[in-house]
C-alpha cells in the first residue's frame, strides 16, 4: 500500500502536476499602527492545472526473421506522458514506410495487448479493437502492445522491413499547444503537449539467412540417488544454441517454457556457465513468472561466427 | 476570502457601535493576483509583453504573482511586512521576487528567514545552498511607513511543477 502510494506520487512528478489540481495562493501582511500589531490576509487566488496530452511509444528491439515467416512480433510500449487520464487510439502501419527494403504484411489482427506481460503473443493476450478497448492510461502509466506481421517470401537476406505503431490521444491531437476546450479530465481544457498528443515508433524486421538451432538435453536426479522420473526428482536442462548460414540474428532471445507439472528451481539459470539472476534486471536472463512460466535469455546479436551458446536451468517434478 | 472580509466588516461595525475609536481595524487591504506574461504585437507593429490574468495553467507554465497593499486608514501603517508562501505545486523562479523599498528574505520552513544566498540545507552530503524549489516562503519588509492612501506592490514568478 505504501509502495503504491510512493509510486503514484513519483508518477505524478514525472508527468507534471496532475490535471485538475487547484494551485492556491493568499498573502498575509503584518503592520503596526500606533504601536498595535495587526495582521490581514488577502483574497485567495486559484489557478487550475489543465490537462496536457502527451504520449511516448518505444519499441523493444528489432526482430530477426526468415523470408516467408508468419506471425512475427514486435513489442512496443505506449506511455501516457501527459498529466491526466487519457484513452489512446492505436494504429499499425507497415506499407510505404521509408528507410526499409521490404514491406512486412500486417496480420489480420495486427495489434494485441501483452496482457500477461510475457513479451510474446500468448493465449492470455487480448486483441486490440479500435474504439472498443482503447487503452486508458493514467498519467505516466504504460501498456505493452504486440504488433504482428507476416514476412513476404520475396524478402532477401540482410533486408529490413519496417512496421509502425502510432498512439493518438482520444481527446485529440494537433500541433503542440492546440486547445481542446472543456474536453480534458473533469471538463477542464486539454492542450496538445510537445508530442502533439500523438506519438509513433517504428520497429524493424531484419531478414537473416542465419539459422539458429537449439539442442536440448536433460539429466534426471531422483531423491534416492538414481535417475528415475518421480515427484521430487530434479531435471537439469542444458540447451546449446548454434548458428549456421550467413547474416545476422539481431537481438536473439531464447525462451523455453517450464514443463507442466514441474517447478523451476530458483537461481539455476546460467548462460555459458555464468549464473544469471531470475529477475528482469541488468543481466541477460529472467524467469517470466506468469501462469505459464518460462525462462528467457537475451543472446544479443548472433552471427555465423558466434560460438555455441550454452544455457542451463533446472526444475523439480511436482 | 469571503469570510475574512465579513469578519473585517463585522469588527468595524462593532467598533463603530461601541465607539472604541482606536480599536483594531484592518487598515491594510491586501490583494493577490495571478497573471501570465503574454507576447503581443503593439500598435507600432513591435513585439511587446504584457500581463494578462490567468485562471488556468499547464505544468511548466510561469505565473506572475502580485500582491498589492493599500493603507485604507487615516494614519500611517508602520513595519509593514508582506508574507507569501510559494504555492503548492509551484517552484519559485530564482531572483524574481521584487518589491520597491523592501528587504526580501526567504525561508524553507516558514520560520527561519534569510537572504536568498544565505539559505542553506544540511543533508547526508553536508551543507549546501538551498535550491529554488526548496524555497517555500517569501517575505517583503518595508523600511518606511505606508502613509494614508499609499499603495505598493510586491511580485514574484513561479513555475507550475
Amino acid at each position: 500500500m505504501l509502495l503504491l502510494a510512493l509510486c503514484a506520487a513519483s508518477a505524478v512528478q514525472a508527468a507534471g502536476t496532475a490535471a485538475g489540481t487547484n494551485i492556491q495562493s493568499a498573502a498575509q501582511v503584518s503592520y503596526s499602527f500606533g504601536g498595535t500589531s495587526q495582521t490581514a490576509t488577502s483574497n485567495t487566488v486559484t489557478v487550475t492545472v489543465v490537462e496536457i496530452l502527451d504520449a511516448v511509444v518505444t519499441v523493444a528491439g528489432n526482430a530477426s526473421v526468415a523470408p516467408g515467416d508468419t506471425q512475427q512480433e514486435l513489442v512496443f510500449t505506449v506511455t501516457n506522458t501527459g498529466n491526466g487520464t487519457e484513452a489512446f487510439h492505436l494504429a499499425a502501419l507497415s506499407a510505404g514506410l521509408t528507410g526499409d527494403q521490404f514491406d512486412p504484411v500486417l496480420a489480420t489482427n495486427p495489434l494485441w495487448f501483452d496482457t500477461d506481460n510475457s513479451n510474446d503473443l500468448s493465449a492470455a493476450d487480448t486483441i486490440y479493437v479500435p474504439g472498443s478497448n482503447d487503452p486508458v492510461l493514467a498519467a505516466d502509466a504504460s501498456v505493452r502492445v504486440i504488433l504482428v506481421n507476416d514476412i513476404p517470401a520475396s524478402a532477401a537476406d540482410g533486408q529490413r522491413g519496417r512496421s509502425q505503431l502510432t498512439a493518438t490521444s482520444r481527446t485529440g491531437a494537433g500541433a503542440p499547444g492546440t486547445l481542446f476546450a472543456g474536453q480534458g479530465d473533469g471538463g477542464l481544457d486539454a492542450l496538445a503537449g510537445t508530442s502533439g498528443g500523438s506519438a509513433a515508433q517504428v520497429g524493424e524486421y531484419i531478414v537473416a539467412g542465419l539459422q539458429l538451432a537449439a539442442v536440448k538435453s536433460q539429466v534426471v536426479v531422483d531423491p534416492f540417488g538414481g535417475a528415475r522420473v518421480v515427484p521430487g526428482a530434479r531435471i537439469n536442462y542444458q540447451v546449446v544454441v548454434t548458428t549456421t548460414g550467413s547474416g545476422l540474428a539481431a537481438g536473439a532471445v531464447f525462451s523455453d517454457a517450464i514443463p507442466a507439472n514441474t517447478t523451476y528451481v530458483a537461481g539455476t539459470l546460467r548462460l555459458n556457465g555464468t549464473p544469471l539472476s531470475d529477475d528482469a534486471d541488468g543481466d541477460a536472463g529472467e524467469l517470466v513468472a506468469t501462469a505459464a512460466p518460462q525462462v528467457r535469455i537475451q543472446l544479443g546479436d548472433l552471427t555465423a561466427a558466434s560460438a555455441p551458446q550454452t544455457l542451463e536451468f533446472a526444475v523439480t517434478i511436482n | 476570502m469571503t469570510i475574512a472580509f465579513r469578519n473585517r466588516g463585522f469588527v468595524a461595525a462593532m467598533a463603530a457601535f461601541v465607539s472604541l475609536g482606536a480599536a483594531a481595524e484592518n487598515c491594510i487591504e491586501l490583494t493577490t493576483t495571478a497573471e501570465a506574461e503574454q507576447t503581443y504585437t503593439n500598435e507600432q507593429g513591435q513585439q511587446a509583453t504584457r500581463l494578462v490574468p490567468v485562471v488556468k495553467a499547464l505544468p511548466g507554465d510561469e505565473v506572475v504573482w502580485t500582491v498589492t497593499a493599500k493603507n485604507l486608514c487615516s494614519k500611517p501603517a508602520e513595519h509593514v511586512v508582506i508574507a507569501n508562501p510559494v504555492p503548492e505545486h509551484m517552484t519559485l523562479v530564482a531572483n524574481t521576487a521584487m518589491g520597491i523599498g523592501t528587504q526580501i528574505t526567504y525561508s524553507l520552513d516558514g520560520k527561519d528567514f534569510q537572504a536568498a544566498n544565505a539559505l542553506s540545507v544540511s543533508d547526508a552530503a553536508g551543507t549546501r545552498s538551498a535550491r529554488p524549489e526548496e524555497i517555500r516562503h517569501i517575505r517583503w519588509s518595508y523600511g518606511t511607513a505606508f502613509t494614508p492612501g499609499a499603495t505598493a506592490f510586491v511580485r514574484y514568478r513561479a513555475i507550475v511543477d
